[in-house]
């Protein structure tokens, strides 16, 4: 008593340094951990926006071409617009190439020389607003920057903004693209990152070879599995024959020697004394009356496949099966664990295959019937003899193989007479 | 064991007042108030679908339906990680797309609905879904509400009988909040369906600890953490119940050999709720750990947030949160609420009337209670009331914010506790005579709705309890008589 009482405080001790490591190297992970970390603000020492002159928008407009830049930095992109009008009609040479020089003259970026920062730039001619050019200038270092990706910056300009600038309407252009920077840093999909050394390593392991080797136990399981349902369907023996009381009736019709159809074999045991039950096993292998559960079952297991009853291989196939679905099991969650590492989308599919079938193999061996095609014969015909209600033989096997029915919680303790004993 | 048969266990409505008639017509409420119940939630959910005020959430999970068909693509742009991926875990989003789908739309939606801008900006930029795809989505949650409803009957049912079934299914069914929300494209009715089946699938365990019912309930727990994040926590506390159970079983406080079968399954709920919730998320599978703290972490942040944002229904502690609770589902929410003001509008002006719900619910804990203490620890209805508590303590405890749907596992709550208190003040009448005033039609007994298991469908004893010889075609009158 004494050991098992050490045994119990060092298991709680154990348990309790455990729980205690794995908070303290949780809490270390968690503590400074921010889920907006994708968008940390960023300090940008350049000017937010620059109006060349600054007349040229209303003070509205202003203030929300400057809100917005502000709150795309607070989101995490160091970023700056930038328009002028300065002799734009009269500049020699493409207007990139002008952008890329306010770019290097006065760089936005987080630290001096890092070259990560993105600039706007609006060239607006004078005499003819609707032939403003606006373009998007990026350090070498900007990219990736979540969902803003080169293509999102071209599709800004070309369909957000140039429709307002034809119509003349700068200032809204500007307050436009500048909220699609922003819509775009936060919603927009981040490129895929390319593969590291050991998904580019993996690749070529993962498709086809494994991919083929979970395809193949997959269709193993499910092959077998089939085999086996149509091998005990069939049966060994054309006809049942021998005893056919009540127990292997409901035996027969639950497909197994479960703990009903024991319990009910040693009931009339117990009730001898009063009235001999017609009901009471013989046993084909023991003279000794039995009292293990497990040698009673597989005493009438063996009685009954002996019988035709049941197919004579069963168990040897029901392990058969639960080894082949086991191994399939673990290979195919290895798969699944291998093929995410690779990034191989055919390797994830038949290992989620491999693991789907197999669990549905393993669930179903576990409770598949045993009774073969002469089995079931042999129950419709007792069951033709002995269906009716006053019949006891019917009301007993009714009773075994619909056991769960009787389970203590299933009715209510609301009203007085509930007996709580029964639930025990 | 000779004497019972397995229908002594079912009930039934006699319609025939000779039991021992072959022309008799077994009408079995079990099966009949489920269909009912759906049909009845179905229709009201349905036609609310039109009227329900659009809420911009629903253009998030519209827009995400996309999920579903990029599934195809575990390993694409749409798993990255980004705001939109650790924003909200992904169940909800499937099942959109799932629902559009099966009602011949793609799940090409809108935009990103972005909250810093107005209605109009986001609608210019296509971030409102077109009124068929919204439509589409609401009807699918409408049929999810449904299955919430029979999935709660048939979890009453099974702890408490029929009548208390019957009542919890009604309330349900009849609740604005759940009518409201399930004609919404939100996830909270799938969230909600979820825990209803874990319940059910807790009372199943208790009843038969096998391995498969055992990953069946963390596989449930999973799929609600891939809807709501929340029931992972849950599946932590199940495993703290296991160990208490083993525990106890150990100083024999309890059946023994139930808990010591029931507690190593409840332990493994965390690895299959973790598992399953991982597994549904390709988002996730890079760095599970990580990835998943994301999602815990913005959430928080995003309440902390909201609260800022909207003081009016901030929360700051947990009893300021059981005050927002009465308040939305007293005033705002209410069954019996909305059923007496439409009475009382029938006769006067419509006011404001105090629903009762809550009462019945407080009922139903004291009904819950008992059972408890009644069939023991390792009972369904003990599990099952454990999980129910924790995923309302979560919401409790966790409210920072106090938006409407964020009531509808409590609705879900107080929905099973009114039916057990209705079936506690239905035996407590009917103990002291009162059930006699309701048998107004010869021969048809609501004694019939006694819970299953006590008595057979004559109203007679079985072996638990003690024998009454009365014929079976007086059962219902029978006690009647011995009640005056």
């Amino acid at each position: 008593m004494k050991t098992r009482a050490l045994r119990w405080l060092i298991g709680v001790l154990a348990a309790v340094v455990v729980s205690l490591a794995a908070f303290q190297a949780f809490g270390s992970f968690t503590d400074n951990h921010d889920a907006w970390d994708l968008f940390a603000p960023v300090s940008v020492e350049s000017e937010p926006v620059t109006i060349k002159p600054a007349r040229l928008f209303s003070s509205g407009q202003q203030t929300s071409i400057n809100e917005v830049v502000n709150e795309t930095r607070g989101f995490g992109v160091p970023w700056s617009v930038y328009v002028t009008t300065d002799e734009v009609e009269n500049r020699d040479g493409p207007i990139d190439t002008w952008a890329e020089q306010v770019y290097d003259e006065a760089p936005v970026e987080t630290a001096p020389g890092a070259r990560d920062g993105l600039l706007l730039f609006v060239a607006v001619p004078v005499d003819d607003h609707t032939q403003t050019h606006a373009e998007f200038v990026a350090g070498e270092q900007f990219f990736p920057r979540q969902g803003i990706t080169p293509e999102t910056l071209e599709r800004i300009v070309n369909e957000q903004m140039a429709p307002m600038i034809e119509d003349n309407k700068i200032g809204q252009a500007i307050i436009e693209g500048t909220t699609w920077l922003e819509w775009s840093q936060l919603f927009q999909s981040t490129p895929n990152q390319p593969h590291t050394y050991l998904q580019s390593g993996l690749d070529p392991l993962l498709h086809p070879f494994l991919t083929i080797a979970m395809v193949g136990l997959a269709g193993a399981v499910a092959l077998v599995a089939i085999g086996i349902l149509w091998e005990t369907w069939r049966g060994s023996i054309g006809v049942a024959q021998g005893e056919f009381e009540v127990a292997s009736a409901a035996a027969a019709a639950i497909g197994r020697v479960n703990d009903a159809v024991i319990v009910a074999l040693q009931l009339p045991t117990a009730e001898r004394v009063h009235e001999p039950a017609d009901t009471t096993m013989t046993p084909v292998t023991e003279t000794r009356p039995q009292s293990d559960p497990r040698a009673i079952r597989r005493i009438l297991e063996d009685q009954l496949a002996a019988n035709g009853v049941f197919h004579p291989r069963s168990v040897l196939y029901t392990l058969w099966l639960r080894a082949l679905a086991g191994f399939a099991l673990a290979a195919g969650l290895l798969g699944i664990v291998l093929s995410i590492l690779g990034e191989s989308e055919p390797t994830l599919f038949a290992s989620i295959a491999a693991v789907a079938i197999s669990l549905v193999a393993l669930i179903w061996n576990e409770s598949r019937s045993w009774t073969t095609n002469a089995g079931r014969q042999r129950l419709r015909d007792w069951k033709a003899l002995h269906a009716d209600a006053q019949d006891d033989a019917w009301v007993q096997f009714d009773a075994i193989v619909h056991a769960d029915h009787y389970r203590a919680d299933l009715g209510s303790p609301l009203s007085r007479s509930w007996n709580p004993s029964a639930g025990a | 064991m000779s004497g019972i048969s397995p229908q002594s266990s079912q009930t039934r409505w006699r319609i025939s007042s000779d039991s021992n008639s072959r022309m008799q017509l077994a009408i079995r409420p079990a099966v009949v108030l489920p269909i009912l119940l759906f049909i009845l939630s179905l229709a009201l959910n349905l036609s609310h679908v039109e009227t329900t005020e659009f809420h911009p959430d629903e253009t998030r999970w519209m827009n995400r339906a996309h999920y579903f068909s990029d599934l195809r693509d575990p390993f694409g742009l749409t798993w990255e990680d980004q705001y939109i991926t650790r924003g909200q875990p992904p169940l909800g989003s499937y099942l959109m797309g799932l629902g559009l789908v099966l009602q011949g739309r793609d799940t090409d939606t809108n935009n990103v609905w972005d909250f810093s801008y107005g209605t109009s900006w986001n609608e210019m930029n296509g971030a409102m879904p077109s009124e068929a795809d919204l439509e589409a989505g609401r009807r699918t949650n409408a049929v999810v509400g449904a299955v919430t409803v029979v999935v709660v009957f048939f979890f009453v049912n099974a702890i408490g009988g029929l009548l208390a079934a019957g009542a919890a299914g009604l309330l349900m069914a009849l609740h604005p909040l759940q009518i409201w929300l399930s004609s919404q494209a939100l996830s909270d009715p799938l969230f909600v369906m979820l825990v209803a089946l874990a319940l059910l699938t807790a009372v199943k365990l208790t009843r038969q600890p096998t391995r498969v019912n055992a990953v069946l309930l963390g596989v449930l727990l999973g799929l609600g953490g891939a809807t709501k994040l929340s029931p992972l926590l849950l599946a932590f506390t199940l495993a703290g119940y296991g160990i208490a159970l083993l525990v106890l079983a150990h100083y024999g406080r309890v059946d023994t050999r139930k808990a010591q079968s029931l507690g190593p399954l409840l332990m493994l709920q965390p690895a299959i709720a973790i598992g399953t919730f991982i597994l549904s998320y390709p988002y996730l599978w890079p760095a599970p750990l990580e990835r998943s703290w994301n999602l815990f972490e913005l959430r928080a942040q995003e309440m902390t947030g909201q609260s800022l944002s909207w003081p009016g229904v901030s929360v700051d502690n947990p009893i300021e949160a059981l005050g927002r609770v009465y308040q939305r589902l007293t005033w705002q929410f209410s069954t019996t609420g909305n059923i007496l003001e439409t009475i009382v509008g029938w006769f006067r002006s419509p006011v404001d009337i105090w629903g009762f719900d809550l009462v019945f619910a407080i009922i139903g804990i004291v009904a819950l209670a008992r059972l408890i203490f009644v069939r023991g620890l390792t009972s369904g209805a003990a599990l099952a009331g454990f999980l129910l508590a924790g995923q309302v303590g979560v919401i409790v405890v966790g409210m920072q914010v106090d938006f409407y749907r964020y009531h509808l596992p409590i609705v879900l709550a107080v929905s099973i506790l009114f039916g057990l208190s209705v079936s506690l003040i239905w035996h407590a009448l009917s103990d002291r005579g009162a059930a006699r005033y309701w048998n107004l039609v010869p021969g048809v007994s609501l004694e019939a709705l006694a819970p299953a298991g006590n008595s057979s469908p004559t109203g007679r004893r079985t072996e638990t309890g003690s024998t009454d010889p009365i014929p079976a075609s007086d059962a219902g009158r029978y006690r009647s008589r011995a009640g005056s």
